[in-house]
């Protein structure tokens, strides 16, 4: 726990520019991606979105978004655990969501390096 | 601070008498941090879009039928109204951040109430753009 006390103001500093990305960005994704594009009202042709993802611009964005993403909600997660559990699951469940958030990081990197 | 010195003793943190559910307060509180919850499976979604992207125009096809799915779209339903919900929560709060107003500063030019809807009004349209992007108009 001391070091993720000692990162908490890097921690923080994702945490609140995450919020931001979340706020701008995923509901319009959500809904085109999930909802119209599920629904096949919004036309998600392949050839101009894999050319969209994997350009110059595309990666990095796609990475800044979904790992900003990633660590926002994991950070929010363990506070809501802090939250729910008391004192007792601070350390579990900063453990765990911390665990969580490079997994995902971990993960988005490999499907970006693929793209 | 000498380093014999003795730490500062404090009460162990309690949670507020009723909470989370006593007040529309904390049942507030609790819901936006629920958001993440949603929000995280948003985001597994869409990576998992990005690694069909990268796997072929087949992958692609079956992700956008698996998107199609009834209990999918639930979930995308679900997901989509946290993240709505987020984005207002965290526009109304975060004008307070905007001001960063600290001691005596003279207050911001244009109302709070003004700064909160115009931070929703810009996520707004940016949740415009992203669609026109994605639908190939932009």
């Amino acid at each position: 726990m001391k070091l993720i006390h000692r990162l908490e103001p890097l921690l923080w500093m994702i945490f609140g520019a995450g919020g931001y990305q979340l706020a701008l960005l995923l509901p319009g994704l959500v809904l085109g991606v999930g909802l119209l594009g599920g629904l096949g009202f919004l036309p998600l042709e392949y050839e101009r979105l894999h050319a969209l993802a994997s350009s110059a611009v595309g990666k990095p964005f796609l990475a800044g978004f979904l790992i900003g993403l990633f660590w926002h909600c994991c950070h929010h997660l363990r506070h809501l655990i802090l939250d729910l559990g008391g004192e007792r699951a601070a350390a579990p469940g900063a453990y765990f969501s911390y665990a969580l958030a490079i997994v995902a990081t971990a993960a988005t990197v490999q499907v970006l390096v693929v793209l | 601070m000498s380093e014999n010195a003795s730490p500062t003793p404090v009460a162990p943190a309690r949670p507020p008498s009723g909470f989370p559910l006593a007040h529309a307060r904390y049942r507030n509180y609790v819901l936006f941090a629920l958001t993440s919850v949603f929000m995280f499976v948003g985001g597994v979604g869409l990576l998992l879009g990005v690694r069909a992207l990268g796997q072929g125009p087949e992958a692609w096809a079956q992700y956008l039928d698996a998107l199609g799915h009834p209990a999918v779209l639930a979930l995308s339903l679900a997901v989509f109204g946290f993240s709505v919900y987020f984005t207002l929560r965290w526009m109304w709060i975060g004008r307070k951040i905007m001001v960063g107003r600290v001691g005596p500063v003279p207050g911001p030019p244009i109302p709070m109430a003004g700064l909160g809807l115009g931070g929703i009004a810009l996520c707004f349209a940016t949740g415009i753009g992203v669609l026109l992007l994605l639908g190939g108009v932009l």
